[in-house]
């Protein structure tokens, strides 16, 4: 994944898509991570009208989403499912914490805006408008606009490094092996 | 050296984050020690392969304890294991064995969900931190113990490092200021307040549950209330250990013995949170104000007092559409009645609410009378050793001559991934934690409610008030 990424979105839009609806349970009983973007949104899917059935959002690598995308179960199923699709980026108006987290150790962004903000995000999706999501510079840029977007430091950091967390843990082994040794409270 | 972040007034739970904390890993950001490991056979392979991937081993296998419980058949003999289901649970198995993790085989006496034998095996310790690769791993927060829901990536983290790198979450308090009423059980405690703060009224918080109406509660009750933290978004659930949770733990094979277990006891009674801490958010629940609650919607938070009625839906409203649909997935209208509402199935069980205290309560209802014509009923002992207790006391000839199915232990309909689901269309009393479209079974028709309220529905037939029974027990 390069950063900035430009490239078209997709406008799923809705609120409270949980990690079922992204990827229902019956696909759980896989051994791997790669190949399971058939299942994204399976029950969606068979949903006339649907609009990620719409041709035009097939190569959109940006997702655009309500509120609580992603609550629920802790499935990362849900965000393997969405790197299989092509996205790399997420943008919603609030996350499900253990979805969030998930994202960032995937390498896909997971940015929050403002309910007009994405509404405009919507507008250009709809026109098959290409944007261009810079982490670095904390912002959605396209011909003509640009919204700005916060991300905590520490996660911008791992999404533009792909910096794994058992790497970051190993820089401090002497002091988790001394407290490994010294917990007071196990008895 | 552990970091502090000041010596003012502090809550449990920050207690115990920082009683964890390693180091600084940045602004942000801690380093969290990961005292116990849970894991099951669906959040894990794909953890192990990476760990294999990168020539890694696991740092503390002693530390972990696996089991199978999603996919498993809750039939006897475990018959009509699905093969995929069958073949996760072998690389659970191989997994465990190759890292010497210890396994704990569907046939073994200490099997169960894996948030069951979590507390059954006194795997989790007043002041222990634990992970599991599951949302509802908050479960064990009922013991005074700092309990993390992980995904696939930290499981990863978890067992080559034995650590986590987090942000420490804000601190809510939810205060219940007197024992429930008749009828009343914490499950309808926990529709209650996910109806009042919503789905993600947690998010980004630990929620400390106290007062009067928790210290009366039995460890199944606090861990049911735990345990449904994850349907309101939180981070995770505390309650601070005492006399009864020691009381529960006393004996238990991870416990402490003689002179440990003293010298335990009397460091766990420290773990409180201090009488001046600031709590970034507060929720007063008033006992008297709580009913007997259904869920009418597709998700946790569309819930509603047994003898209330569905809400209107006003079209100019922005959730207007989202109610509709979910009304319209239900089969139901706005202002409709739940009292007298069909069901078709029922399911008793689920880490939330299938201990031995929640079968002796569907059992009260069952004992010596037969569930209606045209529903059918079974109860899943959250393990063997519930399934054991419940034998031991004449449970399963109660359920069996109800006409209810007895099965073994597993998650079994929660999330419908061994083949106990319901058909499109039909409506199934659960006790489970979670009413999504489809999750049940595709077109399944979840109502969310207590053991008590389950029982009532399957004697009845349909959604009943038990306060109006004659003879309603607790």
């Amino acid at each position: 994944m390069t950063w900035p990424l430009t490239a078209t979105m997709a406008p799923l839009l809705a609120d409270d898509i949980n990690t079922d609806v992204i990827y229902p349970a019956r696909f759980l009983l896989v051994l791997e991570r790669q190949g399971l973007g058939d299942y994204a949104f399976a029950d969606l899917r068979k949903q006339d009208g649907f609009v990620l059935n719409d041709a035009r959002f097939a190569s959109a690598k940006i997702l655009l989403a309500g509120k609580a995308f992603g609550s629920g179960s802790s499935r990362e199923h849900a965000v393997w499912t969405l790197v299989d699709c092509g996205y790399a980026v997420i943008i919603a108006l609030s996350f499900g914490d253990i979805f969030y987290r998930n994202c960032i150790d995937n390498g896909v962004a997971p940015i929050t805006v403002r309910k007009n903000e994405l509404a405009l995000l919507a507008g250009l999706a709809n026109d098959g408008v290409a944007a261009s999501v810079d982490l670095e510079a904390e912002a959605i840029v396209w011909e003509g606009g640009r919204i700005g977007f916060t991300l905590i430091p520490s996660d911008k950091q791992r999404l533009l490094t792909r910096q794994t967390a058992i790497e970051r843990i190993e820089a401090h082994s002497e002091a988790v092996a001394r407290f490994r040794e010294n917990r007071t409270y196990i008895f | 050296m552990t970091h502090q972040e000041g010596t003012g007034a502090t809550t449990l739970f920050d207690k115990l984050w920082h009683l964890h904390v390693v180091a600084r890993a940045s602004d942000a950001e801690d380093i969290v020690y990961i005292d116990r490991h849970l894991i099951h056979e669906v959040s894990s392979p794909v953890a192990f392969s990476l760990l294999e991937a990168e020539g890694r081993s696991v740092r503390s296998p002693e530390n972990a304890l696996a089991v199978a419980d999603h996919a498993v058949s809750t039939r006897l003999g475990r018959a009509n294991m699905l093969p995929l289901a069958s073949k996760q649970l072998l690389r659970l198995k191989e997994n465990a064995d190759r890292n010497d993790i210890r396994y704990i085989d569907t046939e073994s006496a200490d099997h169960g969900i894996v948030h069951m034998i979590g507390s059954e095996q006194g795997f989790v310790l007043p002041g222990h931190s634990l992970v599991c690769g599951d949302s509802h791993t908050a479960t064990h927060g009922a013991f005074g113990a700092l309990a993390l829901p992980v995904g696939t990536s930290e499981i990863a983290t978890v067992l080559a490092t034995d650590c986590l790198i987090r942000r420490k979450p804000a601190n809510m308090r939810v205060h219940l200021d007197a024992p429930l009423p008749p009828g009343v059980g914490a499950k309808d405690v926990m529709l209650h307040l996910i109806a009042r703060i919503g789905m993600n009224g947690g998010s980004g918080h630990a929620i400390e549950f106290c007062g009067p109406g928790i210290e009366a509660m039995p460890m199944a009750e606090r861990m049911t209330l735990c345990n449904m933290t994850s349907e309101a978004g939180a981070a995770t659930a505390i309650i601070a250990p005492d006399d009864i949770t020691f009381a529960y733990l006393a004996d238990r094979p991870g416990s402490p013995k003689g002179d440990a277990w003293t010298r335990a006891v009397d460091y766990w009674r420290t773990l409180r949170t201090d009488a001046d801490a600031i709590f970034d958010a507060t929720v007063e629940l008033h006992a008297a104000d709580i009913a007997p609650m259904v869920s009418w919607g597709t998700n946790p938070s569309q819930a509603i007092p047994v003898n209330r009625t569905l809400p209107q839906v006003d079209a100019s409203a922005p959730d207007a559409a989202a109610l509709q649909r979910a009304m319209d997935y239900m089969g139901l209208s706005p202002g409709a009645r739940l009292e007298g509402l069909p069901v078709d199935m029922v399911f008793i069980g689920s880490c939330t609410n299938g201990r031995i205290e929640d079968l002796r309560i569907a059992a009260q209802f069952l004992a010596n009378r037969k569930i209606a014509t045209g529903v059918s009923a079974i109860v899943v002992p959250g393990s063997a050793k519930v399934r054991a207790q419940a034998e031991a006391e004449g449970l399963d000839r109660i359920f069996i001559e109800a006409g209810c199915e007895w099965r073994l232990a597993g998650c079994s309909m929660c999330v419908g991934m061994n083949g106990d689901t319901a058909l499109a269309g039909k409506r199934v009393a659960s006790t489970s934690n979670r009413n999504f479209e489809g999750r049940q079974g595709a077109g399944a028709r979840t109502h969310l409610m207590s053991p008590a309220m389950a029982a009532a529905a399957a004697l009845a037939g349909h959604i009943v008030d038990i306060r109006t029974l004659s003879g309603a027990v607790q």
